[in-house]
């Protein structure tokens, strides 16, 4: 993982924009409203401290159609901010999947990270898709020898499912400090299409006697400035058909803690 | 010969134009009719030969070969031509007692043996004995049982008696029998007066007087000379009255054109015989307007069961005993056309006999009752009036012939048969009734009518309760119409109607016109009404006769009311074909004795009940069970020998398609795949009111193990208004209630044991789930089955499901095929399996769903898959009530697999969660372990 980098964000800006809010992007009949959020609001200046980091989408159509497919999930994090999963258990995809949330947990509990909730429509062939909700926890895994999150989703309607996505991390470019990605396999595609997807990593743990978080950032302002507005995060979605929509989740903070 | 004869008016026309002709020596010289001469003679001594005239006289004229000795005559017969009739009721008889006393003449020393009063003599006979030749009273004699009349004589007291008989074809014959060997009779002359009481009490010199037959009657008659003493009257001292003087002698009413022809047969003491003929002029004038016959039924009432009466007056003017009158032909065809909607009864059939030709045979006029045809075969009367002028009549019945063997070779004919025993007269005759094909309407036609003269012929059919007859279903006026020809001119036909009039219903006012109101009843059930008991089954669908007639049904049966197949044949095709080729004469009592189906698929019979009224005639049937039949996995074939009472009209071949409901497995009958249900045959509408149908194989039919209300229901369609057009058929529904008893006491303990293929985490394990019930338990409505929630849906497996439509089609992918599925039962012999499909369904997830088969039955069982409490939950639900003896289904595990466990199941607790409902609504629940192959603990390997 690369070190983080704080973010500067032209301080004008920060009197404009709303602490919190839904961005929303649109193409053609597809509108996607992303959101996001970051806990605690006041961070360091210098160095940085656990957060938890939330993001999440939207999906829908103009005319209520079902939407396309989501092929691909990129959250892009500001380099202010970075995951460390150093100290923390981590575990595989074979060990929670398929289980139910509770059986995830008894398999891989000291590995969760974070957890969420997902909403989808579940598509089996000659009938007509069910809405479907769940949970999402997620676990700091291994995948092929390389870190990622495994977020575990389970519900229980119409049936007992279970769905594991897998979110790789790579370091970014310019204001992106980390990546994470997960491509939606072709079969996940074809038995449901999200609709709905949040998930927050939040997990502190104690390495040394110290207290660590699985994300932690600062804030970004600069001297003499108490606060910051800075883009907290750029989500892109990847639809069949479609193709992309992206937004940059835009949040402030304050210079404390 | 003695000059005697030669001046006889007979004998002048045999010389003066060759009328008489003299017979033929006979072969045997020792015997032989020397001349013989005979003819009907206008007063004017000239032939008379206007038919169905009365001539003045006929005179008969014969002599013996004298050289060959005729003391030897023994009898003597004459036949008159056929038609010519003698009425000995036209004056009156003298008794035996007068016959037999000698008379005593104020004017001679009378030679004849009798005293008969001058009302009873007919003629005079002049016989010729050795070298005496003298005449003779003939009177009308009492006449001995069992012969039409009799004329006698007692010349020097020797009594000589013609009697009068009918002999067939339907000529008289006047027959002189036992004439005693020492009369030594040579030749005689008969005269018979036509109006023997001809002659008024005028005195000679009046110039009106007519002196008729006074001058030779009684003691008048000069026995010596043949001439008169003077002139007796009829009745005693005076002249009769005009109004009672009739004819004695009727001229044939034809043929014309055809010189008539009298026979003599004499036959010796020594045993031989000798014969000869007489020709006279030929008849003229035989073309007289037929009389007009009256049919009326016997009833005004609307569908009614019903007699008839033919009613024909021919002579009653007084053709036959009034001097002025001319008789006019007897009827000899008769083709009877009854109007339309006038149907025969098939009630009639019921204990009816039958009359054969060789009983009808063996009926004369002196048999005694059921020596000929039998008293079942009657279905009807005859009465002939005024026949040979008697006052008695001719009575007798109507008796159905012996269907096919009677001259007219068809199924429904006729026989008429009346006599007079005393008389010795009979009368016999046939006819046959037809029914159009196309419209049911009889038309009965006779031939040869009884030619002999009546005033008056009545026909009656019977009425009651086995009527011949059926009324028009409404009201109206309604003509039958006839075409008749005499048997003077056979040929030339008279048409004439006879209107009926329908007024009125059966009970109650009419019928509303157009079609005829349709309510059939329907009647169903099983024996025992015990939950699961095994018994037989009834079905009754009944029609009134006022109601339309029923030409199909269609029938739904309670689910759970089924049947054992296992064990019970099917009737082959081709014996389904050889039933319905028995269509024939015959057919049905070839059906009897060689039934065409094989006793092994025999369930049931049934029972058809024919006619109107309160008895109908019923027909016996057996019910099989056949194969595929319009698409229909099995059918039902109901094979009726369609014998009511005597007739025999074929077979009659109902098969229905028996399907089977793939949710329930209710069977049921639909009319689109059954046969009709003919109600017409050979014309004749049955009148089909009452259809039985009794499923009573030992162990066939069992009832349902549930006790919910529930219905026996019938779609019937009715005939319409008209019977013979489909056009406007009209449907009625019935149902019945039908429930069972007792479901309390069946008991309900079912056991279910899972199994699965694999137990590691994240493997796609298969299935085998089986259901084992105990044996007399209610059977199975509906069981849940959830599985522990480590069991998930593995979703990316589904990769083809049966739409609804394909599924219906049986045109499922083979992709929507996720295992496999085998029902024992004990209905079948064969076990019932087949594949295991998801199918498209409302919810959210694919239904799952065994679609079995056996012996052609289809059975689906559909499982809703979701969710109850985190675990995955299979509910069959209304599942058929039907026995099984074990229920597996196998689900595909690995690559085909529909579930994937969420954890390594050795590890965790694995029961699933079993809910049984019974039929019956017990209930059950279980908790079946989750069979898997686990490697045993460390600690347990020791």
């Amino acid at each position: 993982m690369r070190r983080p980098v704080l973010l500067v964000a032209a301080v004008l800006l920060s009197a404009a924009v709303p602490l919190a809010r839904a961005e929303t992007a649109q193409k053609a009949n597809l509108r996607v409203s992303f959101s996001g959020k970051i806990s605690p609001a006041a961070l360091p200046r210098l160095g940085a401290a656990p957060i938890a980091v939330t993001v999440g989408g939207r999906i829908a159509t103009l005319d209520g159609a079902p939407p396309p497919q989501l092929q691909g999930i990129e959250i892009a994090l500001n380099r202010a901010g970075h995951i460390d999963p150093k100290g923390l258990p981590s575990c595989t995809y074979a060990q929670i999947q398929p289980s139910t949330t509770a059986g995830a947990q008894a398999a891989c509990g000291p590995a969760k990270v974070g957890e969420g909730t997902f909403a989808a429509n579940v598509l089996i062939p000659e009938q007509s898709p069910f809405p479907s909700e769940g949970k999402i926890v997620a676990f700091n895994g291994i995948d092929k020898g390389r870190p990622v999150i495994l977020a575990h989703v389970y519900g229980t309607l119409p049936v007992p499912l279970s769905y594991t996505l897998i979110l790789s991390m790579r370091a970014g470019k310019g204001t992106w400090g980390t990546v994470l990605r997960a491509a939606l396999p072709a079969v996940t595609a074809d038995v449901a299409y999200v609709t709905g997807i949040s998930l927050t990593l939040n997990r502190r743990f104690e390495v040394g006697g110290k207290t660590r978080g699985y994300v932690s950032a600062g804030c970004p302002a600069p001297e003499g400035f108490s606060g910051a507005v800075f883009a907290l995060a750029r989500a892109s979605f990847s639809f069949r058909t479609v193709g992309t929509l992206s937004s940059t989740l835009i949040r402030n903070c304050r210079v404390g803690g | 010969m003695n000059q005697r004869f030669a001046v006889t008016a007979v004998g002048a026309l045999a010389v003066a134009i060759g009328l008489a002709v003299i017979g033929p020596p006979s072969a045997q010289a020792a015997f032989a009719i020397e001349s013989f001469a005979a003819a009907a003679l206008e007063s004017d001594a000239t032939p008379d030969t206007l038919a169905g005239t009365h001539p003045a006289a006929l005179e008969v004229h014969l002599d013996l070969d004298t050289e060959s000795g005729a003391r030897q005559l023994r009898g003597l017969t004459v036949h008159l031509p056929p038609g010519f009739l003698i009425n000995p009721g036209a004056l009156d008889e003298c008794s035996a007692t007068a016959f037999a006393k000698p008379r005593i003449s104020p004017f001679e020393a009378s030679a004849s043996g009798e005293s008969c009063p001058n009302s009873t003599q007919v003629g005079v006979l002049t016989v010729q004995t050795g070298s005496a030749t003298r005449s003779f009273g003939a009177f009308n004699l009492a006449a001995p049982f069992g012969t039409a009349a009799a004329i006698g004589a007692s010349p020097f007291g020797t009594p000589l008696v013609f009697a009068v008989h009918l002999r067939e074809p339907d000529n008289l014959a006047l027959e002189l029998t036992k004439l005693p060997q020492s009369f030594g009779l040579r030749g005689l002359d008969l005269t018979l007066w036509g109006t023997p009481w001809e002659g008024d009490s005028r005195p000679p010199g009046d110039p009106l007087h007519k002196p008729g037959h006074n001058p030779l009657r009684g003691n008048c008659l000069d026995e010596q000379s043949g001439g008169s003493w003077g002139e007796c009257f009829a009745s005693g001292g005076s002249a009769a009255q005009e109004s009672l003087i009739k004819t004695y002698l009727t001229l044939p009413t034809s043929p014309c054109g055809v010189p008539l022809t009298y026979a003599a047969t004499a036959t010796s003491w020594q045993g031989t015989s000798a014969a000869a003929s007489a020709v006279a002029p030929a008849l003229s004038g035989c073309n007289k307007p037929l009389s007009t016959p009256k049919v009326q039924l016997m009833t005004d009432a609307a569908a009614a069961r019903t007699g008839l009466a033919f009613n024909l007056s021919v002579n009653d003017g007084g053709g036959i005993l009034n001097p002025g009158g001319i008789a006019r032909p007897a009827i000899k065809t008769a083709i009877l056309s009854l109007p339309e909607g006038l149907t025969l009864n098939p009630s009639l059939g019921a204990g009816l006999g039958v009359c054969t030709e060789a009983q009808l045979a063996r009926e004369s006029a002196d048999s005694d009752p059921g020596a000929g045809c039998p008293n079942e075969a009657k279905i009807g009367t005859v009465t002939l009036e005024g026949a040979l002028g008697l006052a008695e009549a001719l009575q007798g019945s109507v008796y159905l012939a012996q269907p096919y063997a009677n001259p007219s070779g068809s199924l429904l004919a006729v026989y008429l048969l009346a006599r007079n025993p005393r008389r010795g007269l009979i009368v016999k005759s046939q006819g046959a009734i037809v029914p159009d094909p196309a419209t049911g309407r009889p038309v009965a036609s006779f031939e040869n009518l009884p030619r002999l003269l009546y005033t008056h012929f009545t026909l009656t059919l019977r009425e009651g309760q086995r009527s011949t007859l059926v009324s028009p279903p409404s009201c109206g006026t309604y003509l039958a119409q006839m075409r008749t020809s005499s048997w003077a001119a056979p040929e030339v036909f008279t048409n004439a109607t006879s209107a009926f009039l329908i007024n009125r219903g059966d009970p109650g006012p009419c019928p509303p016109p157009g079609a005829l109101p349709f309510h059939p009843g329907l009647l169903a059930g099983s024996i025992s009404p015990s939950a699961a008991a095994r018994t037989p089954f009834y079905l009754r669908m009944t029609r009134t006769d006022a109601e339309q007639e029923i030409t199909s049904y269609s029938a739904t049966f309670p689910p759970g009311l089924l049947a054992k197949l296992a064990g019970v044949g099917e009737c082959p095709e081709a014996a389904i074909a050889v039933a319905r080729a028995r269509s024939g004469a015959h057919g049905g009592a070839e059906e009897l004795a060689a039934p065409s189906c094989p006793a092994s698929s025999l369930i049931g019979h049934t029972e058809a009940g024919y006619g109107v009224g309160g008895v109908l005639a019923w027909a016996p049937g057996n019910l099989y069970l056949a194969g595929p039949y319009h698409g229909a996995p099995l059918s039902i074939v109901a094979i009726d020998p369609a014998t009511i009472g005597p007739f025999d009209l074929g077979v009659v071949v109902v098969r229905s398609a028996i399907r089977i409901d793939p949710r329930s497995a209710q069977a049921s009958i639909d009319s689109a795949g059954s046969d009709p249900i003919p109600h017409v045959l050979e014309g004749i509408p049955l009148h089909l009111r009452d259809i039985r149908v009794h499923v009573d194989r030992p162990d066939f039919t069992r009832n349902p193990t549930s006790c919910d209300r529930m219905a026996v229901s019938s779609l019937l369609t009715g005939a319409g208004a008209d019977p013979f057009n489909p056009a406007d058929d009209s449907l009625a529904a019935s149902s019945q209630r039908f429930q069972v008893l007792n479901c309390s006491l069946l008991g309900f303990k079912p056991s279910l044991s899972l199994r699965l293929g694999a137990s590691r985490h994240g493997a796609y394990p298969s299935l085998r789930a089986t259901y084992t019930p105990r044996a007399k338990d209610a059977n199975l409505g509906g069981v849940s089955v959830t599985l522990p929630p480590t069991v998930f849906l593995a979703q990316n497996h589904i990769e083809g499901v049966c739409t609804r439509v394909q599924f219906a089609k049986g045109a499922c992918p083979a992709g929507s095929v996720y295992g496999h599925a085998r029902a024992i039962t004990p209905l079948l012999d064969e076990a019932l399996e087949g594949p295991v499909y998801l199918r498209s369904s409302r919810t959210a997830v694919p239904d799952l769903v065994a679609a079995l088969k056996g012996r052609g039955i289809e059975i689906e069982v559909p499982g809703r898959i979701d969710s109850s409490r985190a675990g995955m939950r299979a509910n069959f639900e209304g599942l058929p009530d039907a026995a099984v003896t074990r229920f597996t289904m196998f689900l595909d595990g690995g690559k085909r697999g529909l579930l994937q466990n969420g954890a390594d199941l050795c590890r965790v607790k694995r029961h699933a969660n079993a809910r049984f409902v019974a039929q019956n609504n017990e209930t059950a629940v279980g908790h079946p372990r989750l069979r898997v192959k686990c490697k045993p603990k460390k600690g347990k390997r020791k």
